[in-house]
């Protein structure tokens, strides 16, 4: 009985798992990378990756001896990594994204767990062309020497030369090309091959080493082929990727001095070669790379390595490996794994030990998630002509095939690995079928030309090959297209070609009106531009209306839905709108999400997360799809409500309409959503849409509090604390906030620190208020809130009488939440001192600014200032440190005394003999406006600044008469 | 010396430039012979104070029209081939006609010549982006929406870049649909 009951059991929970698959929450999903980048160092034992948690974003070390584990440098809030590169076995060269251009050096100490760091940021203008791993600190640098990018000045030279711009002493590269745009220099530094263009030609050059004369070795006009350059062979021959005499990318050997290819190094019958690498010295090649069936392949061409790589696949037999990145000596080996139903993490293998060591994954909110395993499949064309295709199903799936072309649509291509879309539709039940239609790159250069100028031809006819092959395979019940960009355009023609195979169409970015690509604007009505979109979508302009969906609308019969962005510029937002008018003109059922900011796709997850939300829910709607009962389902679903309720709540997205914006709130309410609670509530407590309700929204609060919802028992908290809809208490205030925190809310720890850390707060207590401090993320706070903390700091070191116990607790906090790394250790040094003068004026309606200063101690002000003018007494300042340390953060006690000050504190006048304040910025100003409350203060006036622990750093006195 | 001629230039090009504004009620004017409508869309990050055109009328538009967003002009003008030639703002103007682009366009007879959206983007400090973009569905939606009564007694012809056939193909689509 006990073992059936069991059974019984087990069966039970297993019917239940296969009727409801799980769905992966969109945030999980649609989220930055927290890992990335991983790279071993040249000759050390030391392992550098890029991580991003709880939107912190940090370098980190791993010493591969010992696995210790530190932060390398952490970014500031403005500073976004683009790449790094090791200079050498103890320093790094950072570059920040464009958006800042700045580049630095890091040098590093990393020993007995310990790190230490010192960062040059590079002064010198110009970029570095190279990092040169093999010889020690040194770079290839192009430094400017005028206005256009080819006026440089090639030097090798050291990162102190580099950073502090001086090249008197570096090495010259003499023997530069007129218009070169690229150099590539040997491992030595020894400058080999460069780039230059003009006329929309490319010429690669390579430098004679005997006659040190720069020889042109190619030529490639409109990249109508593919020429790649990998490295120098140990015979002087240049290896390149190519397919100049190949059908397929394959890796050959061009003999430099007659100007020809001499050899296949490597070629795949059928696939193109998308990588190949060099060996440690630079002079011959280690592997190639292809995808076989949209799997990623390495093949290595030396055995050592081969064998590792073996070693790896064999231990982790269903995922795919990609090397990333490995020391001289091949001993340590970064490499990432991966495949449809994992996300890449990144590993080590330590080949001395003979172990793999697990270093990060790149979306570790996915391990409590099945995802689903995607297979390939391929179909026959004609005798000799396979299209490859992938299918994602998953295994409790709800009957929808979704069929999703991809974009180009000549050569991009879809791979068998992790992808968050797929992912998102399949653990929502929906299957999803890729097709590498003709035009699709990976499959050699006749198949990819073979898609051009088909639009709406041979790859709708390759697709829907495919999708009767599996639908013959499979049971569907129903069939949607969808794409994005060309597979936007795909789905349309898919739609309009097969009316009984398509029960809806969701089109995102896509084209539409094929001739408007001729005429979309000024800027694309040249002979050149016109060229390119020949080479793609034909020369027979006036046949393209036959096969464009704005001219065929009248042929859509299933619902659409028209997604794009009103900063497309790609294919221009002209093209969905003329398209929805069509299509309205058609009186074809069609929904539009225009979104206000979006380009050709979205800047932020947050429209991902969106987007994708919007899509599911149009798929429920449009296929009466009943969802699964289960309650992580209705989570999910409810969860993407509220993404969709939000959408429509902010006017600049994609049109507010707070209308449906609380139909969305509410029906995610109703599926207990504590989320959605808590924004009805709102709705009812702010009277907007609903009509004001207060004991509806206090309920609504308490229910959304009760469900775990952390924001309604901080609001609920708030409520009770200003007492203005319900009776003020602060026993219920506090509990309310105690149980924010518990719940996991960020923004009540302000309001539980100032209870804390507030000096006229009944439950004033130091070890509360540090505490509370400590746990605080300022990066998720806006501006008001971070400036609230810094009330709160203050308050802390003014009014607590410090203790030694508390300091090593007290700087513990400053170092995490403040970023402050110098307590003790600085001076103030004035830059400017005595009276700053500021007004405001406004001539012909431009503001202007009118500012001075006046190095004075003794100030007469002459007249009151008016409301548009300031008048500052004492000074600008930095804070320097003492010794030669790297600190970016110091913190400093600002006191000012004058003996008269009246201070108006709710209604009453007070005595108040000083202002009592701190300052956390290295460079910062200690002023103090002399009108006060609108009376100018006359007077002797005292500025003194203290470090944390009082000790007098600058004192200085000003009078005012 | 070099001042004096600038601005005495400023000055006889806005002297003998007529300052036209955009129609504001939908109330098809009785057009003289030769004469046609001119419809834009001016979308600016920045105010305009001028936008000057040369043409067989030189005129220049207000900064009523020419305000930071989204404008849509719509005037009477003689027929002809009109030309953008400077974008002013308070202290600064552009030159638009200095580049390799085309900003010439033609105003039909008795009809509305639709010629695109002029972009002007700010790239940084006194840089500028323009474009004149094809947004020929958006400017038949503001015409249904605003300028009934003028769409209903004008066709609209596209006199933008390059040559599109967008207000022919909806007038055939429509009588498609109407059969």
């Amino acid at each position: 009985m006990k073992i059936s009951l069991i059974v019984l059991f087990l069966f039970s929970f297993f019917s239940i798992a296969l009727a409801s698959p799980t769905p992966i929450p969109t945030k999980e999903l649609f989220t930055s990378s927290s890992a990335a980048s991983y790279s071993v160092s040249p000759e050390s034992s030391f392992i550098v990756g890029y991580r991003r948690v709880n939107n912190l974003s940090y370098l980190e070390i791993v010493d591969a001896k010992t696995l210790v584990t530190k932060e390398l440098y952490r970014f500031e809030e403005d500073e976004v990594l683009d790449s790094y590169d090791w200079v050498d076995n103890d320093t790094l060269l950072i570059n920040l994204s464009r958006q800042h251009s700045k580049s630095f050096f890091l040098y590093f100490k990393f020993e007995n767990g310990k790190v230490r760091t010192r960062k040059r940021i590079i002064k010198a203008k110009g970029e570095i062309l190279q990092t040169l791993p093999a010889i020690d600190n040194k770079v290839l640098f192009a430094k400017n020497t005028g206005e256009d990018l080819d006026d440089v000045d090639i030097y090798l030279a050291t990162t102190q030369q580099v950073y502090s711009a001086n090249f008197r002493r570096a090495e010259m590269f003499d023997n530069e090309l007129d218009n070169a745009f690229y150099y590539l220099a040997n491992p030595e530094g020894e400058v080999i091959l460069s780039v230059t263009f003009e006329e929309e030609t490319f010429y690669y050059w390579v430098l004679d080493r005997k006659s040190n004369e720069w020889v042109r070795v190619h030529t490639i006009f409109n990249q109508d082929y593919q020429f790649n350059p990998i490295g120098i062979l140990k015979n002087g021959n240049l290896s390149v990727l190519t397919d100049k005499n190949s059908n397929t990318v394959q890796l050959a050997e061009f003999d430099i001095n007659n100007k020809t290819f001499v050899k296949t190094i490597f070629e795949h019958p059928k696939y193109d070669l998308v990588g190949a690498t060099l060996n440690a010295d630079g002079t011959g090649i280690e592997s190639v790379n292809y995808f076989d069936h949209g799997k990623l392949v390495t093949e290595f061409l030396n055995e050592n390595n081969a064998q590792i790589y073996e070693e790896i696949k064999s231990k982790y037999k269903n995922k795919q490996v990609l090397i990333n990145s490995k020391n001289k000596d091949s001993s340590l080996v970064i490499f990432s794994l991966f495949s449809s139903n994992s996300s890449p993490s990144y590993h080590l293998y330590d080949k001395n030990k003979d172990k793999i060591i697990y270093l990060a994954d790149t979306l570790p909110g996915l391990k409590d998630f099945d995802l689903t395993k995607s297979q390939s499949l391929s179909v026959k064309a004609n005798k000799n002509l396979e299209i490859e295709a992938i299918l994602t199903k998953p295994e409790n799936g709800n009957g929808v095939l979704l069929v999703e072309p991809h974009g180009g649509p000549i050569g991009i291509r879809d791979i068998n690995s992790f992808s968050r879309s797929t992912q998102f539709y399949a653990s929502r039940g929906f299957s999803v079928l890729n097709v590498n239609f003709r035009g699709s790159s990976g499959f050699g250069k006749s198949f990819q030309n073979a898609g051009r100028g088909q639009f709406g031809k041979i790859i709708e006819h390759d697709i829907s090959l495919v999708v009767d092959q599996v639908l013959k395979t499979n049971n569907f019940d129903k069939v949607c297209a969808i794409g994005t960009s060309y597979g936007g355009y795909s789905a349309m023609m898919l739609g309009i070609y097969k009316p009984d195979v398509y029960d809806c169409i969701i089109s995102a970015y896509g084209v539409y009106d094929l001739r408007l690509l001729f005429n979309s604007s000024n800027t694309k009505t040249n002979e050149f531009y016109h060229k390119k979109v020949e080479h793609i979508v034909g020369k027979d302009r006036p046949a393209l209306d036959s096969f464009s969906p704005f001219n065929l609308s009248n042929e859509v019969t299933q619902p659409v839905l028209l997604i794009a962005g009103k900063r497309d510029d790609i294919t221009g937002f002209e093209q969905a709108n003329r398209m929805k008018y069509a299509l309205d003109q058609s009186n074809v059922q069609v929904e539009t999400v225009f979104y206000e900011n979006a380009g050709h796709g979205h800047h932020s997850w947050y429209g991902d997360r969106h987007e994708h939300a919007f899509i599911f829910d149009y798929l429920l709607r449009t296929l009466d799809i009943e969802t699964p009962k289960s309650e992580s389902y209705q989570q999910a679903l409810s969860d993407d409500f509220v993404t969709i309720s939000e959408g429509y709540y902010y006017s600049n997205f994609i049109g507010k309409d707070p209308e449906k914006a609380f139909l969305y709130a509410d029906i995610a309410r109703s599926m207990g959503n504590a989320r959605a609670t808590f924004d009805v509530a709102s709705y009812f407590h702010r009277g907007e849409v609903v009509e004001r309700d207060i004991d509806k929204a206090l309920s609504l609060y308490r229910q959304s509090s009760e469900n775990g919802y952390g924001q309604s028992s901080l609001r609920l908290g708030r409520i009770y604390r200003e007492g203005k809809l319900v009776p003020r208490s602060t026993p219920i205030s506090h509990q309310y906030f105690l149980l924010a925190k518990q719940q996991g809310n960020q923004e009540v720890l302000l309001e539980i620190s100032n209870i804390y850390c507030n000096n006229r707060s009944p439950y004033k207590n130091l070890k509360s208020c540090i505490d509370n401090l400590t746990a605080i993320d300022l990066k998720r706070f806006d501006y008001k809130q971070s400036a609230f903390a810094t009330e709160l700091l203050s308050s802390l070191v003014w009014n607590f009488d410090l203790k030694k116990a508390d300091k090593v607790k007290l700087e513990r906090m400053l170092n995490k939440v403040f970023l402050i790394d110098n307590i003790n250790d600085f001076k103030v040094s004035p830059i400017r001192e005595g009276l700053f003068y500021t007004a405001w004026s406004t001539v012909n309606s431009v503001p202007v600014i009118n500012s001075r200063h006046e190095d004075k101690r003794e100030i007469e002000l002459i007249r009151r200032p008016s409301y548009r003018e300031v008048f500052d007494i004492g000074l600008d300042y930095q804070l320097d440190p003492v010794s030669n340390n790297d600190s970016r953060r110091g913190l400093v006690k600002i006191k000012w005394t004058h003996p008269e000050m009246i201070v108006k504190s709710k209604g009453k006048q007070t005595q108040q003999k000083t202002i009592s304040y701190i300052d956390l910025q290295a460079e910062s100003e200690g002023k103090f406006s002399v009108k006060w409350q609108n009376k100018t203060a006359k007077g002797k006036w005292k500025v003194e600044i203290f470090n944390l622990y009082d000790r007098l750093l600058y004192q200085e006195e000003y009078t005012l008469h | 010396m070099k001042y004096f001629w600038v601005f005495t230039l400023i000055f006889l090009l806005s002297s003998c430039t007529a300052k036209l504004q955009s129609l504001k009620t939908d109330k098809d004017v009785h057009l003289d012979d030769g004469e046609g409508y001119l419809l834009m869309e001016i979308n600016t990050e920045i105010s305009l104070s001028r936008l000057y055109v040369s043409g067989p009328t030189r005129f220049s538009l207000s900064y009523r029209d020419l305000r930071k967003g989204s404008n849509y002009v719509l005037i009477n003008l003689p027929a002809g081939e009109y030309e953008f030639i400077r974008a002013e703002m308070k202290d600064y103007y552009i030159n638009i006609s200095d580049d390799n682009l085309d900003w010439t366009f033609e105003i039909k007879p008795d009809a509305i010549s639709y010629v695109g959206a002029l972009q002007i983007e700010k790239i940084w400090d006194k840089k500028f982006y323009l474009e004149l973009v094809n947004k020929s569905s958006m400017a038949q939606e503001f015409l249904e929406s605003k300028f009934q009564n003028i769409l209903n007694s004008k066709q609209v012809v596209y006199q933008g870049p390059g040559e599109d056939d967008f207000f022919e193909d909806i007038q055939k689509l429509r009588k498609k649909e109407a059969k």
